[in-house]
């Protein structure tokens, strides 16, 4: 129950952070996108060419790799190969088949990781720049650099509680 | 002026607290293996309500960073934070008893320690909700209600029916989120800037002559009316789709009767107010978008105008749809749970019927908000306020009830998935169990008799003020010249359909009372939920008798809430960002300000 309890809130909270910045990305990708759809309107040709060159290219990647293996890949099949996933489960069973909760707790440690790098980045990064936090100070959206460093601390400190909570109730140990 | 600086973090001190609250719950529970973490929780809350200080009067604003402190967050945050520390009584009810009594560990529920600091987290979300002012805070502050919440829904039951509810609420709430998301991203679009400021500026002054240049703001290109009127109505419609599911107003209200029955009581209780406060915060903050600052004497521009028609004719319909709705869903049923989701729906649109006043009342020429200034006349309050009103009153109300059916049912709920041997107790679970209440536990029939009357609005009860106040505010909306027809028929039509939804309600409720008082029983009623939250219905029985006793103090806070909405963008339009407003009207406004504090 204990497991079951830290399971959870450990799987959610970081499965949430996780789709909560690809919800950020949807958000920032749309008002770039309509921000560059002013331009369009507004201005000439030149400025949305990036765009369109982007938009052309990302059609022509995903096209592609659907028509090179088509073209290049050797074709051998067999029963296995048929299967839609060829080295894993089986495809075809009883839906309420349990698995290991441990792949679970090892994806979910993982995640405290990896968010954690995911946000560390631009906050080093943005440090050292002078477009960054400088800039951010200089243009009074920051009252002093102390405070993003102080922010960057207390985030690594929640983190660090996250990571301690888990490993205390055992979730590292594979028993 | 858009600084983030140490005194952002002073000022949001009660949300500081209630995280590190959190934190001590969460390390104590896995290190200490400490199980009072509710008591982490009451002691968390009261140290936050102790520090958030005094409320602003109405033309104050602090703003620090993307926080704003005025007269409506403030409610928001104290309403908030009073709940809580009442649901936290209640949800820490099955909890006490069985830690006092027998010390035997399969006999103590686990996790007390993370459900407590989940809910507090879910806490210091929903202040944030109510003080953000700036997009981005808005959603993460979002979200941070939404995520707890799953988390409660998981733990406290989980059988199949509440691994049901819990999922079904996930991917329902996951989708009203990204709807709203969606309308976040068109706001970001017209407005070229996160600030809400800002983006209301834009929207103000579109279709105007001379648009503003706001500073701090990445203005691209230029943004014309009819690009805004194609943006806005998307805007408009996805913000209410997502504002829809919180409150479970009538097309995203359907999961409700469903995810009330398959979860715990007391997480119903939850569901049943927290997010309900969120929805009307997010719905007052994008209205509030189009409004012009209180006596600036700026005008609305065409856009603006459209918007708010828009706006208020979608709220109107929304709001008598999902009283009707609710109201005849609930007269059908029989599980508690359900009933008391059905409920809830058709309060929700009682909250929007102020909603819709405040935003007609916006566009016509006797200014925002009906122009009215603030009296002690307590009839005359304005949508947003009476809506603020009605809001504390409903969430007192249903509060007490779900104390009261916790403190009836008993500490091993059906669901406890424990091998050990169960004391067969009753839990209350449909209309019939409640049978003969009033001669097996008098004090508790007194009290959920109480509380029903109230959400029927029964006169001296507090639910009578606020739908009063409701009735009045949209019945004060005068004629004017409404692209879809006469304003003061449609809100006459919105009263009727009020008042005679009261009297559907007032059916239901009576049912309950009726069983509770003139039905008997052979089985008596065992009152094993805890303590804590038979102590949680009486303090909120106290307060809403006090209530109905002198609702002046409550009404004139509401009020002051109400009007800051739009008087906060007032405070913060006025200084030199915005060159249109000649030198003339800088000077009346300035006054109105001093005038206000």
């Amino acid at each position: 129950m204990v497991r079951k309890a830290a399971f959870l809130v450990t799987y959610f909270v970081t499965f949430f952070t996780k789709s909560l910045y690809s919800a950020f990305y949807l958000v920032s990708d749309l008002a770039f996108a309509s921000l560059h759809l002013q331009i369009a309107i507004s201005k000439p040709m030149d400025t949305i060419l990036p765009v369109l060159l982007f938009v052309v290219i990302a059609a022509a990647v995903s096209v592609g790799l659907i028509i090179l293996p088509r073209l290049v890949a050797p074709r051998r099949s067999g029963a296995v190969k048929e299967m839609p996933y060829e080295s894993g489960m089986d495809p075809i069973h009883d839906t309420r088949r349990r698995f290991d909760v441990r792949f679970h707790l090892v994806a979910v440690t993982f995640l405290v990781f990896d968010v954690e790098l995911l946000f560390l980045y631009p906050w080093a990064v943005a440090s050292r720049s002078p477009a960054g936090i400088d800039a951010a100070v200089a243009d009074g959206m920051l009252s002093s650099r102390g405070l993003a460093f102080a922010g960057g601390l207390i985030f690594i400190l929640l983190v660090v509680v996250g990571f301690a909570y888990d490993w205390r109730k055992g979730v590292f140990r594979w028993r | 002026m858009m600084t983030t600086s140490l005194e952002t973090f002073l000022l949001l001190s009660p949300e500081i607290t209630l995280f590190l609250a959190a934190l001590i719950a969460y390390l104590a529970a896995a290190f200490s293996g400490l199980r009072a973490g509710w008591l982490v929780a009451v002691t968390g809350l009261g140290i936050a309500i102790l520090v958030s200080g005094n409320q602003p009067d109405s033309g104050e604003a602090i703003s620090s960073g993307p926080i704003t402190i005025d007269g409506f967050s403030f409610y928001i945050r104290l309403l908030t934070y009073t709940t809580g520390l009442v649901l936290a009584l209640i949800q820490s009810g099955d909890y006490w008893k069985s830690a006092v009594q027998d010390d035997s560990s399969q006999h103590k529920r686990r996790g007390t320690g993370e459900e407590a600091g989940t809910f507090l987290i879910l806490l210091a979300g929903l202040s944030l909700v109510g003080l953000a002012n700036d997009l981005v805070l808005l959603f993460i502050s979002l979200e941070l209600v939404s995520i707890p919440t799953y988390i409660l829904l998981a733990l406290k039951r989980t059988d199949a029916a509440g691994q049901e509810a819990s999922l079904k609420y996930f991917f329902l709430s996951l989708v009203a989120s990204a709807l709203f998301l969606y309308s976040l991203a068109c706001l970001y679009g017209l407005g070229g800037s996160t600030s809400l400021l800002a983006i209301g500026n834009q929207i103000q002054s579109l279709g105007s002559i001379a648009p503003p240049t706001i500073e701090g703001s990445i203005v691209v290109g230029t943004i014309t009316a009819s690009m805004a009127a194609v943006l806005l109505p998307v805007m408009l419609g996805t913000a209410l789709a997502g504002v829809a599911f919180r409150m479970a107003a009538v097309p995203m209200h359907f999961y409700a009767p469903d995810v009330y029955e398959g979860t715990s009581t007391s997480n119903a209780a939850v569901l049943s107010t927290l997010p309900k406060i969120a929805g009307i915060v997010m719905l007052a903050r994008i209205i509030a978008l189009a409004i012009p600052p209180l006596g600036s004497g700026q005008t609305v521009g065409p856009v603006a105008e459209i918007l708010l028609l828009q706006t208020w004719h979608l709220i109107a319909i929304v709001a008598a749809v999902t009283m009707t709705v609710g109201n005849c869903m609930a007269l059908l049923q029989n599980n508690l749970r359900r009933l008391l989701a059905c409920s809830s729906i058709a309060h929700a649109g009682y909250l929007l019927v102020g909603l819709a006043a405040v935003t007609a009342a916006a566009t016509s020429e006797q200014g925002p908000l009906g122009g009215e200034s603030i009296t002690a006349n307590a009839l005359t309050l304005d949508g947003l306020a009476s809506t603020l009103f009605y809001l504390a009153t409903y969430v007192l109300a249903t509060v007490g009830l779900f104390g009261g059916l916790i403190y009836l049912g008993h500490r091993w709920p059906e669901w406890s998935t424990s091998s050990n041997k169960r004391p067969r107790l009753e839990e209350i679970e449909t209309v019939d169990d409640l049978n003969g209440l009033s001669t097996t536990n008098p004090v508790a029939a007194f009290c959920l008799a109480t509380f029903l009357l109230s959400l029927a609005g029964i006169p001296p009860l507090p639910g009578f003020w606020g739908k009063l106040s409701l009735v009045t505010s949209s019945l004060s909306i005068g004629s004017g010249d409404a692209a879809f027809g006469d304003r003061r028929a449609w809100f006459i039509g919105l009263s009727i359909v009020l008042v005679l939804n009261a009297a559907i309600a007032a059916a239901y409720y009576l049912r309950l009372i009726t069983a509770m008082y003139f039905k008997s029983t052979d089985k008596g009623v065992q009152a094993d939920g805890g303590l804590s939250s038979g102590l949680a219905m009486v303090v909120c029985l106290i307060v809403l008798l006090s209530i109905s006793i002198r609702p002046r103090g409550l009404f004139t806070s509401a009020l002051r809430a109400g009007n800051t909405l739009s008087g906060n963008i007032a405070t913060e339009t006025m200084p030199p960002q915005t060159t249109q407003i000649s030198v003339g009207d800088a000077m009346i406004a300035s006054e109105i300000q001093k005038g206000n504090r």
